[in-house]
């Protein structure tokens, strides 16, 4: 008879294998990393630019110039290339971060040829015509009305704003009045000074011959790099900041502080903490708040890395007679990380799934390509995922209390309730 | 190419296996066929409910998250109209802890109250977060009861009110249980660093010794409409929005891939007829889009777009009218038709990339009697002719196939 109680035995692995990357230094110096593997006939082609918010001498350029790529090049209007890329069964995704723009095509491979000959012509010939970048800003302005009746939009954007002041790039959000702003020659001068430099990354089933066509076709980018600007972080109030949003049926909470980088050395310890205080189901934050008590639908705590900076987010969406209680609920859970040890049984179920949830990410070659990325962005080690595997196989519960109190203080947050 | 073994256990599941040496992970994907569609009428919201009751613990095992992060393994679960769909993904060498946590909540639940009370609460919560506290938010709660008067479809899985959720018992709950979560009503698909042999074992072990139920489904069916409907709502919005939704075949029917692709060519990206007359060239849209609801029994197909300041609702719909009829005038064209297949088959194609779409791919191909569907779709769809699509056109956009919902902005 079967005893169901018992849970089967199982295998605890720490083996974090990326694909190697063909590294290929271009004709005129930009970095092509080809990540090759998977069964479909499909790739994907991500170029990142050196554009983000960084560098804008306009606020809101990285936005538009990089949303303008697909609406219009010398030869062909937006009409046409929306039309090619549809009948090349392509699609592009844009991002405008805060470091970087990244720009990237999935691709079938039967239409790999002309697909990469049209998306090289949207990144080097985009003439950023008056009317499309009429259409796009009352498009914007459009969705930033509808935005701003979401109060998770607005809690968010108090986010970075409150840690990083207004004036500094990864404290801005774009306002109505920076997007009137906008205009044709701040655009053209952004493009034309930011979209030179690349870092490129090839993925999925890429024949040697798909693979001559992309240096071929990407070798006159410069190798990518930033050039370094400095910007003075003034010392910010932390304090709480609660903003009413009439007929709303609930708050967006968000606690918010500024916080280390994947480049750190003792990054992967603070990642780890932040997986047992919010960063999993099964996590304090997610089983207090939602499990235990039934306050929030979700609530998690996420560290965000950038290229000078980083920040630690903890949010949730709860019902407007409890964002006291949420947010005393929450102080607590991070002052007990701070003052009581983790129990073994807690940390090894937390340990485990930290593992395997990051083995269990790198299942196809686009998402070994994101890994890969990370670590050119950030100029990581080689290794830095399976150290970062093994450090969390051997941190002890005294350290985690160590780390807790270098960066999770309960009062070193900036909170913000919209509702 | 998708390659599967199948075959059924004595007590009724349907297994399906698809190796992929490729990948160091496993994939457990448990389709159980139920959705809100098999809800009574005054107690809706019950499925998504269940679904999150099928975490709180089992007969022999009393939580179920535990012990599969335990194993580095993740898990997650949707509802929706048709279907429960429960899928975990794990270190291959751990399956049988999959095994294992599958069946016994297979088996019997542990029915704990606090369980279900705190779940009301917490799915209370996702009702408000996805639905009142959005702009647009409720617009499906106003527009399905609109398009079915008779069918369940008329309300959304998230359930029509609150209220419902708040009233559910426990009793509701064992009976619910015990009327669809039973091994013959539902789908197992085990894919990725497995092998036939391995599955047929653990499943045999594991799922074997659960007793097969017998459930019988007895959906109304919406009669034909044969009179438009119209409503209009007014809400605290930005901006006007549009919405129009006509009745189209279910998900299997032959005309399905028509219809689809009908829907590409109006209103799928930047390169589609709606989006180059109405938001390009008129501006009367500032975005627009229409698709297909890839229901199981007879679905809608469905405009929806929000409209450029000072533009009035009945000039949107009207100007919308002009672009459809053009299309049931004159048809489509040849690369037009291409255009739309093209994208249809890149999105086929990606969405085999990852393993776990695959297996959920299959699950919910076999609930059309073959799970080889999912290797023969793109056939399909390369099937459909100029014809077709003017043919099943004609049959769709008929005025008196319409409801139209305008969501009207209140400025305050």
């Amino acid at each position: 008879m079967l005893d169901r109680t018992i849970a089967p035995p199982f295998q605890r692995s720490t083996s974090f294998e990326l694909i190697q990357p063909e590294k290929k230094t271009l004709k005129s110096g930009a970095e092509a990393y080809f990540v090759l593997g998977g069964t479909q006939e499909v790739s994907k082609v991500e170029i990142i630019f050196p554009a983000g918010r960084w560098v804008e001498k306009v606020w809101g350029a990285a936005y538009f110039a990089s949303n303008l790529l697909s609406k219009g090049t010398k030869k062909k209007t937006s009409f046409e290339i929306a039309h090619l890329l549809d009948l090349y069964g392509a699609h592009l995704e844009i991002h405008p971060g805060l470091d970087h723009i990244s720009v990237s095509i999935y691709l079938l491979n039967k239409n790999f040829e002309p697909a990469i000959s049209l998306f090289l012509e949207l990144l080097t010939e985009s003439v950023l015509v008056q009317p499309e970048i009429d259409l796009l800003k009352s498009i914007y302005l459009q969705n930033l009305k509808v935005n701003y009746e979401k109060t998770s939009f607005q809690a968010s954007r108090l986010v970075r704003k409150n840690l990083f002041g207004e004036g500094h790039p990864y404290g801005k959000e774009l306002d109505e009045a920076d997007v009137e702003k906008v205009d044709r020659d701040s655009l053209l001068e952004h493009y034309n000074e930011f979209f030179k430099k690349a870092t490129i990354l090839v993925s999925g089933k890429v024949s040697e011959k798909n693979q001559r066509i992309i240096e071929n076709a990407f070798s006159s980018f410069e190798f990518n790099k930033i050039d370094r600007i400095d910007f003075t972080n003034k010392d910010l109030n932390y304090t709480r900041h609660v903003v009413a949003k009439e007929g709303s049926v609930q708050s967006s909470i968000r606690l918010a502080k500024r916080a280390i980088s994947k480049t750190r050395p003792d990054y992967a310890d603070a990642l780890f903490l932040n997986h047992i205080l919010g960063g999993y189901f099964g996590s304090r934050l997610m089983k207090n708040i939602r499990e235990d008590k039934g306050l929030s639908y979700g609530i998690s705590s996420s560290l965000h890395s950038l290229k000078h900076d980083g920040y630690l987010v903890i949010g949730a969406d709860v019902n407007n007679e409890n964002v006291e209680l949420t947010f005393d609920e929450i102080a607590k859970e991070l002052k007990r990380v701070r003052t009581e040890k983790i129990g073994e049984e807690e940390l090894d179920i937390a340990r485990n799934h930290f593992i395997g949830s990051l083995q269990l990410e790198i299942t196809t070659s686009f998402a070994h390509a994101d890994k890969i990325k990370n670590m050119v962005l950030f100029s990581l080690s080689p290794q830095y995922y399976q150290n970062m595997i093994s450090r969390v196989g051997a941190i002890t519960a005294e350290e985690l209390l160590e780390v807790a109190n270098r960066y999770f203080q309960e009062d070193s947050f900036v909170e913000i309730a919209v509702g | 190419m998708v390659a599967f073994k199948e075959f059924e256990l004595e007590n009724g599941l349907r297994v399906i296996v698809h190796e992929d040496p490729t990948v160091q992970i496993a994939v457990m994907n448990i389709l159980y066929d139920v959705g809100s569609r098999d809800e009574h009428a005054e107690k809706t919201g019950f499925a998504h409910l269940f679904e999150h009751l099928m975490f709180g613990g089992s007969q022999n095992i009393p939580n179920y998250d535990e012990p599969l992060q335990r194993v580095g393994g993740e898990n997650n679960a949707f509802t929706n109209t048709d279907i429960t769909n429960y899928y975990l993904t794990l270190p291959a060498s751990n399956i049988e802890t999959g095994f294992w946590l599958e069946s016994d909540r297979m088996m019997s639940l542990s029915f704990d109250p606090k369980v279900l009370e705190v779940q009301r609460k917490v799915v209370i919560e996702e009702f408000k977060q996805r639905y009142l506290n959005q702009p647009y938010g409720d617009v499906w709660l106003k527009l399905r009861p609109l398009a079915y008067q008779v069918h369940p479809y008329q309300w959304a899985t998230i359930g029509k009110e609150i209220s419902h959720i708040e009233n559910a018992t426990m009793e509701d709950v064992r009976a619910f249980f015990f009327k669809h979560y039973v091994p013959d009503n539902a789908i197992l698909v085990v894919a990725g660093n497995v092998t036939v042999g391995q599955i047929k074992a653990l499943s045999e072990k594991w799922f074997g010794p659960i007793p097969r139920g017998k459930k019988q489904r007895s959906l109304p069916l919406e009669p034909p409409q044969n009179k438009k409907r119209f409503l209009e709502v007014k809400a605290n919005v930005p901006a006007n929005a549009f919405y129009k939704a006509w009745h189209m075949p279910g998900r299997f029917h032959e005309d399905y891939y028509a219809i689809d692709l009908l829907s590409d060519l109006l209103g799928r990206g930047q390169s589609s007829r709606l989006f180059q007359k109405l938001v390009k060239e008129k501006e009367i849209f500032t975005s627009i889009s229409s698709f297909v609801m890839g229901t199981l029994d007879p679905g809608l197909l469905v405009v929806s777009g929000r409209l450029t300041d000072g533009i009035e609702l009945p000039i949107a719909e009207e100007e919308v009218e002009k672009v459809i009829e053009e299309l049931r005038r004159n048809g489509t064209i040849d690369e037009e038709l291409s255009k739309v297949k093209n994208q249809a088959e890149s999105m086929l194609e990606f969405s085999e990339v990852e393993v776990i779409n695959r297996a959920m791919n299959l699950a919910f191909a076999k609930l059309s009697g073959d799970a080889n569907l999912v290797n023969t779709e793109a056939k399909k769809i390369e099937g459909v002719t100029a014809v077709d699509i003017n043919r099943v056109s004609n049959q769709i956009f008929r005025e008196e196939n319409a409801s139209v919902l305008y969501y009207q902005a209140q400025k305050n």
